[in-house]
Protein backbone atom coordinates (compact mmCIF):
# COMPACT_ATOMS: atom_id res chain seq x y z
CA UNK A 1 0.00 0.00 0.00
CA UNK A 2 1.31 3.43 -0.83
CA UNK A 3 0.45 6.83 -1.43
CA UNK A 4 1.89 8.59 -4.44
CA UNK A 5 0.14 11.78 -3.69
CA UNK A 6 -3.04 12.90 -1.58
CA UNK A 7 -4.70 16.43 -1.10
CA UNK A 8 -7.78 16.76 0.84
CA UNK A 9 -9.02 19.78 1.58
CA UNK A 10 -11.67 21.44 4.02
CA UNK A 11 -13.16 25.32 2.58
CA UNK A 12 -9.72 26.55 2.45
CA UNK A 13 -7.97 24.52 4.78
CA UNK A 14 -5.62 21.95 3.88
CA UNK A 15 -5.71 19.04 6.29
CA UNK A 16 -3.82 16.48 4.09
CA UNK A 17 -1.03 17.11 1.68
CA UNK A 18 1.34 13.98 1.66
CA UNK A 19 3.31 12.38 -1.18
CA UNK A 20 5.32 9.74 -1.84
CA UNK A 21 4.98 7.45 1.36
CA UNK A 22 5.27 3.71 0.94
CA UNK A 23 3.58 1.32 4.17
CA UNK A 24 5.35 -2.31 3.53
CA UNK A 25 3.82 -5.10 4.80
CA UNK A 26 5.52 -6.77 7.89
CA UNK A 27 6.35 -3.64 9.53
CA UNK A 28 4.58 -1.28 11.79
CA UNK A 29 4.26 2.74 11.11
CA UNK A 30 3.13 5.08 13.53
CA UNK A 31 1.91 8.41 12.67
CA UNK A 32 2.45 11.00 15.24
CA UNK A 33 1.59 15.03 15.26
CA UNK A 34 -0.29 17.26 17.34
CA UNK A 35 -4.41 17.51 17.51
CA UNK A 36 -5.71 18.70 14.33
CA UNK A 37 -2.22 17.86 11.88
CA UNK A 38 -3.86 15.49 9.89
CA UNK A 39 -3.21 12.04 11.31
CA UNK A 40 -7.11 11.17 11.38
CA UNK A 41 -7.28 12.64 7.43
CA UNK A 42 -4.33 10.09 6.36
CA UNK A 43 -5.71 7.19 8.31
CA UNK A 44 -8.99 7.84 6.59
CA UNK A 45 -7.31 8.02 3.21
CA UNK A 46 -5.47 4.93 3.53
CA UNK A 47 -8.46 3.13 5.00
CA UNK A 48 -10.60 3.76 1.94
CA UNK A 49 -13.49 6.12 4.22
CA UNK A 50 -12.22 9.17 2.88
CA UNK A 51 -11.76 10.19 -0.88
CA UNK A 52 -9.22 12.94 -1.25
CA UNK A 53 -9.82 16.20 -3.46
CA UNK A 54 -5.94 14.79 -5.44
CA UNK A 55 -4.50 11.17 -5.50
CA UNK A 56 -5.19 8.49 -3.20
CA UNK A 57 -4.04 5.23 -1.88
CA UNK A 58 -2.38 2.74 -3.85
CA UNK A 59 -3.45 -0.65 -3.60
CA UNK A 60 -0.89 -3.65 -5.09
CA UNK A 61 -2.67 -7.03 -6.08
CA UNK A 62 -4.84 -8.80 -3.46
CA UNK A 63 -4.03 -6.15 -0.97
CA UNK A 64 -6.34 -5.13 1.64
CA UNK A 65 -7.40 -2.99 4.10
CA UNK A 66 -8.66 -3.70 7.83
CA UNK A 67 -9.45 0.38 9.82
CA UNK A 68 -10.36 0.83 13.28
CA UNK A 69 -11.87 4.23 13.61
CA UNK A 70 -10.94 6.57 16.07
CA UNK A 71 -14.41 6.06 17.53
CA UNK A 72 -15.07 2.54 18.80
CA UNK A 73 -18.38 2.38 18.19
CA UNK A 74 -20.44 -0.96 19.40
CA UNK A 75 -23.11 -2.27 17.80
CA UNK A 76 -26.19 -4.06 18.92
CA UNK A 77 -25.80 -7.55 20.24
CA UNK A 78 -22.91 -9.24 22.42
CA UNK A 79 -19.32 -8.36 22.53
CA UNK A 80 -18.91 -11.94 20.93
CA UNK A 81 -21.30 -10.89 17.68
CA UNK A 82 -19.58 -7.49 16.97
CA UNK A 83 -16.23 -9.65 17.40
CA UNK A 84 -17.54 -12.03 14.79
CA UNK A 85 -18.95 -9.71 12.44
CA UNK A 86 -14.59 -8.63 11.72
CA UNK A 87 -14.50 -12.43 11.32
CA UNK A 88 -14.22 -13.41 7.49
CA UNK A 89 -17.40 -15.48 7.48
CA UNK A 90 -18.84 -13.40 10.67
CA UNK A 91 -18.45 -15.95 12.85
CA UNK A 92 -17.57 -16.10 16.26
CA UNK A 93 -14.91 -19.03 15.44
CA UNK A 94 -11.47 -19.90 17.78
CA UNK A 95 -9.61 -17.04 16.17
CA UNK A 96 -12.14 -14.33 17.75
CA UNK A 97 -12.20 -16.43 21.12
CA UNK A 98 -8.58 -16.32 21.39
CA UNK A 99 -8.58 -12.42 20.48
CA UNK A 100 -10.83 -11.56 23.19
CA UNK A 101 -8.97 -14.14 25.54
CA UNK A 102 -5.62 -12.10 24.66
CA UNK A 103 -7.28 -8.44 24.98
CA UNK A 104 -8.93 -9.93 28.77
CA UNK A 105 -12.34 -9.82 27.87
CA UNK A 106 -12.89 -13.69 27.84
CA UNK A 107 -15.64 -12.79 30.84
CA UNK A 108 -17.75 -10.20 28.61
CA UNK A 109 -18.52 -12.78 25.78
CA UNK A 110 -22.36 -12.50 26.36
CA UNK A 111 -22.31 -9.19 27.76
CA UNK A 112 -24.26 -6.41 25.30
CA UNK A 113 -21.67 -4.30 23.86
CA UNK A 114 -23.28 -1.49 24.26
CA UNK A 115 -23.40 -1.81 27.98
CA UNK A 116 -19.96 -1.96 27.68
CA UNK A 117 -17.07 0.29 29.28
CA UNK A 118 -14.80 2.86 26.91
CA UNK A 119 -11.99 1.08 27.47
CA UNK A 120 -13.60 -2.72 27.04
CA UNK A 121 -15.49 -1.00 23.71
CA UNK A 122 -12.11 -0.10 22.62
CA UNK A 123 -10.46 -3.54 23.14
CA UNK A 124 -13.29 -5.18 21.64
CA UNK A 125 -13.25 -2.57 18.35
CA UNK A 126 -9.52 -3.98 18.28
CA UNK A 127 -10.55 -7.64 18.29
CA UNK A 128 -12.68 -6.93 15.56
CA UNK A 129 -10.16 -5.70 12.89
CA UNK A 130 -8.00 -8.05 14.10
CA UNK A 131 -10.29 -11.03 13.68
CA UNK A 132 -10.20 -10.02 9.82
CA UNK A 133 -7.84 -11.13 7.51
CA UNK A 134 -5.72 -8.49 6.18
CA UNK A 135 -2.59 -7.49 4.31
CA UNK A 136 -3.03 -4.20 5.99
CA UNK A 137 -4.55 -2.23 9.11
CA UNK A 138 -4.88 1.09 10.14
CA UNK A 139 -5.42 1.84 13.30
CA UNK A 140 -6.59 5.03 14.49
CA UNK A 141 -5.62 5.51 18.30
CA UNK A 142 -6.32 1.91 19.25
CA UNK A 143 -5.21 2.04 23.00
CA UNK A 144 -6.05 5.97 23.91
CA UNK A 145 -8.82 4.77 26.15
CA UNK A 146 -7.23 1.55 27.41
CA UNK A 147 -5.12 1.39 31.13
CA UNK A 148 -1.60 0.56 30.66
CA UNK A 149 -1.59 -3.65 31.03
CA UNK A 150 -4.64 -3.41 28.38
CA UNK A 151 -2.30 -1.18 26.11
CA UNK A 152 0.67 -3.54 26.12
CA UNK A 153 -1.63 -6.43 25.78
CA UNK A 154 -3.07 -4.67 22.86
CA UNK A 155 1.08 -3.36 21.45
CA UNK A 156 1.91 -7.47 22.34
CA UNK A 157 -1.58 -8.94 19.43
CA UNK A 158 -0.60 -5.82 17.31
CA UNK A 159 3.32 -7.28 16.67
CA UNK A 160 1.96 -10.80 16.64
CA UNK A 161 -0.36 -10.49 14.18
CA UNK A 162 2.35 -8.21 11.94
CA UNK A 163 4.46 -10.88 12.43
CA UNK A 164 2.80 -13.65 11.75
CA UNK A 165 0.70 -12.45 9.37
CA UNK A 166 3.00 -10.41 7.42
CA UNK A 167 0.96 -7.51 7.81
CA UNK A 168 1.70 -3.85 7.47
CA UNK A 169 0.18 -1.78 10.35
CA UNK A 170 -0.13 2.05 10.54
CA UNK A 171 -0.77 3.04 14.11
CA UNK A 172 -1.48 6.92 14.79
CA UNK A 173 -0.50 7.45 18.42
CA UNK A 174 -0.29 10.51 20.29
CA UNK A 175 2.07 8.14 22.71
CA UNK A 176 6.39 8.62 21.96
CA UNK A 177 7.00 5.86 24.28
CA UNK A 178 4.09 3.53 22.83
CA UNK A 179 5.91 4.30 18.93
CA UNK A 180 9.25 3.35 20.70
CA UNK A 181 8.25 0.57 21.97
CA UNK A 182 6.41 -0.35 18.51
CA UNK A 183 7.15 1.07 15.43
CA UNK A 184 9.83 -0.08 12.84
CA UNK A 185 8.91 3.43 10.96
CA UNK A 186 7.76 6.69 12.10
CA UNK A 187 6.10 9.82 10.62
CA UNK A 188 5.67 13.01 12.19
CA UNK A 189 3.18 15.46 10.85
CA UNK A 190 2.41 19.40 10.97
CA UNK A 191 0.00 21.23 9.15
CA UNK A 192 -1.29 18.16 7.07
CA UNK A 193 2.10 17.08 5.63
CA UNK A 194 4.85 14.96 6.73
CA UNK A 195 7.51 16.92 8.15
CA UNK A 196 9.66 13.95 9.41
CA UNK A 197 10.04 9.84 8.68
CA UNK A 198 12.04 7.54 9.26
CA UNK A 199 13.06 4.35 11.55
CA UNK A 200 11.28 5.47 14.63
CA UNK A 201 14.30 4.44 16.87
CA UNK A 202 16.07 7.20 14.86
CA UNK A 203 14.07 10.15 14.50
CA UNK A 204 12.08 10.11 17.82
CA UNK A 205 16.27 10.13 19.41
CA UNK A 206 17.17 12.48 17.05
CA UNK A 207 15.37 14.34 15.69
CA UNK A 208 16.22 16.40 12.66
CA UNK A 209 13.54 18.82 12.30
CA UNK A 210 12.17 21.65 14.75
CA UNK A 211 8.61 20.43 14.70
CA UNK A 212 9.48 17.26 15.81
CA UNK A 213 12.30 18.56 18.33
CA UNK A 214 9.45 20.84 20.03
CA UNK A 215 7.00 18.29 20.02
CA UNK A 216 9.16 15.79 21.62
CA UNK A 217 10.42 18.44 23.88
CA UNK A 218 6.99 19.54 25.18
CA UNK A 219 6.12 15.76 26.29
CA UNK A 220 9.44 15.37 27.93
CA UNK A 221 10.57 12.99 25.29
CA UNK B 1 -70.59 19.15 32.72
CA UNK B 2 -70.36 16.73 35.78
CA UNK B 3 -74.10 14.79 33.94
CA UNK B 4 -72.37 14.93 30.95
CA UNK B 5 -69.57 13.04 32.23
CA UNK B 6 -71.37 10.68 34.09
CA UNK B 7 -73.09 9.47 31.21
CA UNK B 8 -69.81 9.19 29.15
CA UNK B 9 -69.39 6.64 31.54
CA UNK B 10 -72.60 4.74 31.63
CA UNK B 11 -72.12 5.21 27.72
CA UNK B 12 -69.33 3.42 27.58
CA UNK B 13 -70.15 0.63 30.10
CA UNK B 14 -73.09 -0.17 27.76
CA UNK B 15 -70.87 -0.69 25.39
CA UNK B 16 -73.63 0.87 22.64
CA UNK B 17 -73.42 -0.20 19.59
CA UNK B 18 -72.47 3.36 17.57
CA UNK B 19 -69.74 3.52 19.95
CA UNK B 20 -68.26 0.51 19.61
CA UNK B 21 -68.36 1.06 15.34
CA UNK B 22 -66.38 3.85 15.60
CA UNK B 23 -63.49 2.79 17.72
CA UNK B 24 -63.35 -0.32 16.03
CA UNK B 25 -63.48 1.85 12.43
CA UNK B 26 -60.88 4.26 14.08
CA UNK B 27 -58.23 1.29 15.26
CA UNK B 28 -58.73 -0.33 11.81
CA UNK B 29 -57.51 2.77 10.21
CA UNK B 30 -55.14 4.13 12.49
CA UNK B 31 -53.12 1.11 12.57
CA UNK B 32 -53.04 0.25 9.12
CA UNK B 33 -52.41 3.76 7.92
CA UNK B 34 -49.27 4.34 10.78
CA UNK B 35 -48.20 1.11 9.74
CA UNK B 36 -47.80 1.56 5.96
CA UNK B 37 -46.67 4.64 6.97
CA UNK B 38 -43.58 2.54 9.49
CA UNK B 39 -43.22 0.34 6.50
CA UNK B 40 -42.25 3.15 4.01
CA UNK B 41 -40.72 5.88 5.69
CA UNK B 42 -38.04 4.01 7.86
CA UNK B 43 -36.21 2.55 4.68
CA UNK B 44 -36.69 5.92 3.14
CA UNK B 45 -35.61 7.71 5.99
CA UNK B 46 -32.30 5.67 6.06
CA UNK B 47 -31.76 6.26 2.60
CA UNK B 48 -32.38 9.91 3.02
CA UNK B 49 -29.60 9.60 5.65
CA UNK B 50 -27.19 7.56 4.15
CA UNK B 51 -27.38 9.12 0.91
CA UNK B 52 -24.45 11.85 0.62
CA UNK B 53 -25.70 13.49 -2.80
CA UNK B 54 -26.65 16.75 -3.80
CA UNK B 55 -30.00 14.82 -4.95
CA UNK B 56 -30.47 13.03 -1.46
CA UNK B 57 -30.01 16.78 -0.02
CA UNK B 58 -32.95 18.07 -2.18
CA UNK B 59 -34.94 14.70 -1.20
CA UNK B 60 -34.17 15.82 2.48
CA UNK B 61 -35.47 19.19 2.49
CA UNK B 62 -38.70 17.94 0.22
CA UNK B 63 -39.19 15.85 2.98
CA UNK B 64 -39.45 18.27 5.34
CA UNK B 65 -41.71 20.35 3.52
CA UNK B 66 -44.44 17.35 3.11
CA UNK B 67 -43.65 16.70 7.29
CA UNK B 68 -45.74 20.03 7.21
CA UNK B 69 -48.12 19.82 5.16
CA UNK B 70 -51.57 20.72 6.97
CA UNK B 71 -54.15 17.88 6.66
CA UNK B 72 -56.73 19.89 4.74
CA UNK B 73 -54.58 20.27 2.22
CA UNK B 74 -53.45 16.33 1.78
CA UNK B 75 -57.35 15.86 2.61
CA UNK B 76 -58.39 18.21 -0.28
CA UNK B 77 -55.81 16.40 -2.80
CA UNK B 78 -56.89 13.24 -1.88
CA UNK B 79 -60.38 14.25 -2.35
CA UNK B 80 -59.77 15.64 -5.74
CA UNK B 81 -58.21 12.54 -6.87
CA UNK B 82 -60.82 10.05 -5.60
CA UNK B 83 -64.18 12.43 -6.76
CA UNK B 84 -66.14 11.30 -9.15
CA UNK B 85 -64.26 13.88 -12.01
CA UNK B 86 -60.64 13.11 -10.39
CA UNK B 87 -57.90 10.85 -12.33
CA UNK B 88 -58.12 8.33 -9.88
CA UNK B 89 -62.00 7.69 -9.89
CA UNK B 90 -61.42 4.36 -10.68
CA UNK B 91 -59.96 2.83 -8.02
CA UNK B 92 -63.39 4.06 -6.28
CA UNK B 93 -62.06 5.26 -2.60
CA UNK B 94 -63.95 8.21 -1.77
CA UNK B 95 -65.77 7.98 1.63
CA UNK B 96 -64.02 4.58 2.28
CA UNK B 97 -61.31 3.62 5.18
CA UNK B 98 -59.48 2.68 2.78
CA UNK B 99 -59.05 6.15 0.93
CA UNK B 100 -58.76 7.23 4.58
CA UNK B 101 -55.96 5.28 4.98
CA UNK B 102 -54.69 6.86 1.96
CA UNK B 103 -54.89 9.98 2.85
CA UNK B 104 -53.42 9.36 6.44
CA UNK B 105 -50.45 7.51 4.63
CA UNK B 106 -49.58 10.40 2.53
CA UNK B 107 -49.37 12.48 5.58
CA UNK B 108 -47.58 10.01 7.95
CA UNK B 109 -45.08 8.34 5.37
CA UNK B 110 -43.07 12.04 5.71
CA UNK B 111 -42.88 12.46 9.51
CA UNK B 112 -41.70 8.77 9.80
CA UNK B 113 -38.80 9.28 7.48
CA UNK B 114 -37.90 12.63 8.97
CA UNK B 115 -37.69 11.44 12.27
CA UNK B 116 -35.84 7.89 11.33
CA UNK B 117 -33.99 10.64 8.90
CA UNK B 118 -32.53 13.07 11.41
CA UNK B 119 -31.85 9.84 13.88
CA UNK B 120 -29.98 7.83 11.44
CA UNK B 121 -28.15 11.00 10.24
CA UNK B 122 -26.53 10.80 14.47
CA UNK B 123 -25.46 7.23 13.88
CA UNK B 124 -24.54 6.89 9.84
CA UNK B 125 -20.90 8.35 9.93
CA UNK B 126 -19.58 6.16 13.13
CA UNK B 127 -21.66 3.27 11.67
CA UNK B 128 -20.25 3.25 8.13
CA UNK B 129 -17.04 3.63 9.04
CA UNK B 130 -16.78 1.20 11.32
CA UNK B 131 -18.65 -1.43 9.02
CA UNK B 132 -16.17 -0.48 6.12
CA UNK B 133 -12.93 -0.97 8.60
CA UNK B 134 -14.22 -4.50 9.09
CA UNK B 135 -15.27 -5.26 5.18
CA UNK B 136 -18.54 -4.94 5.54
CA UNK B 137 -20.80 -4.93 2.50
CA UNK B 138 -23.14 -1.98 1.42
CA UNK B 139 -26.44 -4.05 2.34
CA UNK B 140 -25.26 -5.38 5.68
CA UNK B 141 -23.96 -2.31 6.71
CA UNK B 142 -27.26 -0.79 5.92
CA UNK B 143 -28.93 -3.72 7.67
CA UNK B 144 -27.04 -3.25 10.17
CA UNK B 145 -27.82 0.61 10.34
CA UNK B 146 -31.62 -0.43 10.68
CA UNK B 147 -30.54 -3.15 13.52
CA UNK B 148 -28.88 0.19 15.18
CA UNK B 149 -32.29 1.65 15.36
CA UNK B 150 -34.63 -0.29 16.68
CA UNK B 151 -35.10 1.25 19.19
CA UNK B 152 -36.03 4.39 17.89
CA UNK B 153 -38.75 2.50 15.71
CA UNK B 154 -40.73 2.51 18.57
CA UNK B 155 -41.17 5.95 19.35
CA UNK B 156 -41.43 6.88 15.60
CA UNK B 157 -44.55 4.31 15.73
CA UNK B 158 -46.09 6.16 18.39
CA UNK B 159 -45.91 9.24 16.75
CA UNK B 160 -47.00 7.76 13.58
CA UNK B 161 -50.09 6.41 15.26
CA UNK B 162 -50.75 9.27 17.62
CA UNK B 163 -50.94 11.34 14.31
CA UNK B 164 -53.16 8.90 12.72
CA UNK B 165 -55.51 8.47 15.64
CA UNK B 166 -55.69 11.97 16.00
CA UNK B 167 -55.77 13.30 12.85
CA UNK B 168 -59.35 15.29 11.78
CA UNK B 169 -58.62 17.26 8.54
CA UNK B 170 -57.86 14.84 5.72
CA UNK B 171 -59.96 12.07 7.38
CA UNK B 172 -63.11 14.08 7.54
CA UNK B 173 -62.79 15.31 3.99
CA UNK B 174 -61.12 11.39 2.07
CA UNK B 175 -64.00 9.68 4.49
CA UNK B 176 -67.28 11.99 4.73
CA UNK B 177 -67.65 11.01 8.54
CA UNK B 178 -70.69 8.97 7.32
CA UNK B 179 -72.11 6.88 10.15
CA UNK B 180 -71.18 2.63 10.41
CA UNK B 181 -68.82 3.37 7.32
CA UNK B 182 -66.25 6.05 8.22
CA UNK B 183 -66.78 7.83 11.07
CA UNK B 184 -63.74 7.77 13.29
CA UNK B 185 -63.27 8.93 16.85
CA UNK B 186 -62.22 12.41 16.19
CA UNK B 187 -64.45 12.62 13.51
CA UNK B 188 -67.37 11.61 15.56
CA UNK B 189 -66.06 14.17 18.07
CA UNK B 190 -66.75 17.15 16.31
CA UNK B 191 -69.75 16.30 14.53
CA UNK B 192 -71.38 15.78 17.75
CA UNK B 193 -70.09 18.82 19.65
CA UNK B 194 -71.48 20.66 16.75
CA UNK B 195 -74.64 19.08 17.68
CA UNK B 196 -74.06 19.94 21.44
CA UNK B 197 -74.26 16.52 22.05
CA UNK B 198 -71.21 16.26 24.44
CA UNK B 199 -71.95 12.67 26.12
CA UNK B 200 -70.87 10.73 23.49
CA UNK B 201 -67.99 13.38 22.36
CA UNK B 202 -66.82 12.88 26.25
CA UNK B 203 -66.98 9.11 25.66
CA UNK B 204 -65.29 9.31 22.81
CA UNK B 205 -62.42 11.25 24.00
CA UNK B 206 -61.95 9.34 27.47
CA UNK B 207 -61.57 6.33 25.46
CA UNK B 208 -58.83 8.23 22.71
CA UNK B 209 -57.05 8.91 25.62
CA UNK B 210 -57.07 5.51 27.11
CA UNK B 211 -56.19 3.85 23.95
CA UNK B 212 -53.13 6.38 23.33
CA UNK B 213 -52.13 5.70 27.15
CA UNK B 214 -52.32 1.77 26.64
CA UNK B 215 -50.43 1.67 23.52
CA UNK B 216 -47.89 3.78 24.93
CA UNK B 217 -47.20 1.65 28.33
CA UNK B 218 -47.40 -1.65 25.82
CA UNK B 219 -44.49 0.25 23.60
CA UNK B 220 -42.60 1.46 26.49
CA UNK B 221 -42.15 -2.01 28.50
CA UNK B 222 -41.23 -4.07 24.49
CA UNK B 223 -38.77 -1.02 24.03
CA UNK B 224 -37.23 -1.99 27.72
CA UNK B 225 -37.02 -5.69 26.69
CA UNK B 226 -35.62 -4.49 23.61
CA UNK B 227 -32.80 -2.71 24.73
CA UNK B 228 -32.10 -4.87 27.28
Amino acid sequence: MRIEKAIKRYGAKTALDVAGIEFPRGTICAVMGVNGCGKTTLARVLAGTLRPDEGGRILGDGESVGYMPQRSYAFYGTLARNVALGAKERRFDDRCRGLIKELGLSHLEREQAKKLSGGETARMALARVLAGTWTHLVLDEPTAALDIPSTLAAERLMRDYCTEENVGIVVVTHSVSQARRLADHAIFMDGGRIVEEGPAADILSHPQTPELSEFLAILGS
Amino acid sequence: MLTAFEEAIALLASGDEMLTNIVLVTLRMSIASSLIALAIGMPLGTALAMGRSKIASALVIVNRTLMGVPPVVCGLLCYLMFCGVGPLRWLQLLYTVEGMVVAQVLLITPIVAGNMESYVRGLVDDVRETARGIGLSRVRTALLLLGECRYQVFTVYLIAFGRAIAEVGAVSMVGGAIAYKTNVMTTAIMMYTNRGDFTLGIALGIILLLMFLTLNVVVSIVQRNVAR
